[in-house]
């Protein structure tokens, strides 16, 4: 694990001339800048777009049961993906597999249908 | 690249593959026929009732069928072992005498819904993997599948604020348990140069990741099982719990999660520290368990502090164990005092679960007063519970106690005796205090008792006798506890 002299002394040089051009960078800039400040440097960056409101206002719960469901059937498709590519190989066992994350998947499915976690009211 | 399961694996993950089967089923019943439910959620729902039993009637079963105890099943993943056996054995018959009294007990605080059902049965399954798992990746899988059952249990009342409080608890507790349980693990995963099975763990010699993993997985799974300093969260969680699931709770988690400490603890091999730490963790737990009980006023929080000290009765075998470097069989001690603890725990919240204040837990000793003249039956059963609790002769606590006792004044560690029977001398002042109120107090408050539950009063006579039969004729359990053991020293 030893290093040799040189390279370390290389090293140090790299790190002090890095912080000193970081620091010096920052110093200048705070020193000798210009400021001008107004309104609208202020407000929230929107790609120059005027903003319409604050974007901190409740919403409905709702929309997080369907972010979660989208996830999970995401997912689904995360793994069915590269199943399709090893169908094959995997053979019958790996049919057997992907049948049991299926079903479970589905059991899920037929739950939240069933709970009426589908209709929007 | 082929895929080949053995009959012997396939063995292994039936017990709780049927118990994950059984979850989704009773999900799906209800989702599907629960409306036509007339009772709605007050009814008893026995068809859950009966598909929960009949699950891990089979499960149980399944048990039996487990072949060859030492070969690695799932490349390691899981062992067929008899500790892992009895364990589960052990998980399932809570899990069985807890869904029995489930439907008459969520009918009548009117909040039967198919979910807490489908929750016994995926937690159960999880619990079972978990004591089978023989490695670290498994086990720690298998926690966090069993803990999301607990977390959703824990808040299943949502209008008692207990209940939301409590389960915010568990979680912040449990997310941050399971980062040193896996820190733990990836240190001895660094430590054994990338060894995932237990069996990979041992023969480092002093290497101190190793023991630095150990101490952070002994953190992790002690907070699991509810050891101090680890236990804040106990009290809190089991008030806001419903009280039939607080008692499962009690009882399974601590088994399941106790044996993975004992497998990962004895698999990174006898390091002086470890040993030490888990002494000093065994004597704090019981006393300070045994203390805080002294003044609870409400039975749950109660409870939960007697299973705190319980928790640190059972880590005298491990600390013998580590003692006399590995040699394994004070630990039948732990196991035959796991089943001791089952029936008798579970004993006192089923009892309690027949008893409701409107649509709420009958939770504090003022609301048992006078219960002896009311309902004698419940009385004698909770007298019966806390008697064996504090391990007074002919019941079932007195026999793992007198184990764990003897076991350790054999192996040289008297003093842990005597701070267990001075803990058990503790105790008894509180455990008496529910039976003065039920029988020498003039009733207080109205009770009233869910007489319908067919299901908690079986279970409840089943756990009776259960107690004096582990209390009076204790050698079939003992033996077979002493034969789980020697195949662990093997590890």
């Amino acid at each position: 694990m030893a290093a040799s002299g040189p390279d370390l002394a290389a090293l140090a040089v790299y790190t002090v001339v890095a912080l000193a051009v970081g620091v010096v960078l920052l110093v200048a800039s705070e020193l000798i800048g210009p400021r001008r400040r107004d309104p609208e440097k202020a407000t929230t960056y929107e790609c120059g777009v005027p903003l319409f409101d604050t974007a901190r206002e409740p919403f409905t719960i709702k929309f997080y049961l369907v972010a979660i469901l989208f996830i999970l059937f995401d997912i689904e498709t995360v793994f069915l993906i590269p199943y399709a590519v090893i169908f094959k190989e995997l053979g019958l066992i790996g049919l057997i597999e992907m049948g049991a994350f299926l079903l479970v998947l589905a059991g899920g499915l037929v739950y939240c249908w069933r709970r009426g976690a589908l209709e929007w009211d | 690249m082929t895929l080949e399961f053995t009959e012997a694996e396939i063995r292994a993950i039936l017990p709780s593959a049927i118990l994950f089967l059984t979850g989704l089923v009773q999900l799906l019943t209800d989702a599907c026929l629960g409306a036509r439910d007339p009772e709605g959620d007050r009814g008893q729902k026995s068809h859950l009732v009966l598909t929960g039993a009949a699950g891990s009637v089979l499960a149980f079963i399944a048990l039996g069928a487990l072949t060859d105890p030492s070969a690695p099943l799932f490349s390691g993943a899981l062992t067929g072992d008899l500790l892992g056996r009895f364990a589960a054995g052990i998980i399932i018959v809570t899990t069985l005498l807890t869904g029995l009294g489930a439907g008459g007990y969520l009918g009548a605080i009117g909040r039967n819904r198919g979910e807490f059902h489908a929750l016994l049965s995926f937690g159960a399954g999880a619990m079972v993997l978990l004591a089978q798992s023989a490695n670290l990746v498994a086990m720690f899988v298998a926690v966090e599948t069993l803990s999301l059952a607990l977390y959703v249990l824990a808040g299943y009342v949502r209008d008692w604020r207990e209940s939301s409080e409590g389960a915010f608890k568990y979680f912040v507790m449990g997310a941050f348990s399971s980062g040193f349980l896996l820190l733990g693990m990836a240190f001895l995963y660094g430590g054994s140069g990338g060894g995932i099975d237990l069996a990979a763990l041992g023969g480092h010699g002093d290497e101190p990741l190793i023991a630095v993993g150990a101490v952070l997985v002994l953190i992790g799974l002690g907070f699991k099982v509810g050891a101090v300093p680890f236990h804040s969260w106990v009290p809190d969680v089991y008030q806001g719990t419903p009280m039939l699931a607080a008692g499962w709770m009690a009882v399974a988690v601590k088994v399941c999660c106790f044996v993975a400490l004992i497998r990962i603890i004895l698999a990174t091999g006898v390091n002086t520290v470890v040993a030490s730490l888990v002494e000093a963790l065994a004597v704090v737990t019981i006393l300070l368990g045994n203390l805080a009980a002294l003044n609870q006023t409400n039975l749950k929080r109660m409870l939960a502090y007697s299973g705190i000290a319980h928790t640190g009765y059972l880590m005298v075998p491990l600390v013998l164990v580590l003692a006399s470097h590995g040699d394994g069989a004070a630990l039948s001690g732990s196991l035959f005092y796991l089943a001791t603890y089952l029936v008798t725990t579970l004993a006192a919240f089923t009892a309690l679960s027949t008893l409701q204040q409107g649509d709420r837990d009958c939770d504090t000793i003022d609301s048992i007063r006078g219960l002896g003249r009311k309902h004698p039956v419940v009385a004698l059963v909770i007298t019966l519970s806390m008697v064996s609790l504090a391990g007074i002769p002919l019941t079932a606590g007195f026999m793992g106690k007198f184990t764990i006792f003897s076991d350790a004044v054999a192996g040289g560690k008297w003093h842990l005796a005597l701070i267990g029977v001075i803990g058990s001398m503790i105790s008894v002042y509180y455990y008496l205090r529910p039976i003065v109120a039920m029988y020498f107090h003039e009733a207080l408050e109205e009770t009233e008792k869910a007489e319908a539950a067919w299901g908690l009063h079986l279970a409840m006579l089943l756990l009776s006798v259960g107690i004096l039969y582990l209390g009076l004729f204790p050698e079939s359990i003992v033996s077979l506890s002493r034969g789980a053991v020697p195949l662990l020293a093997g590890h």
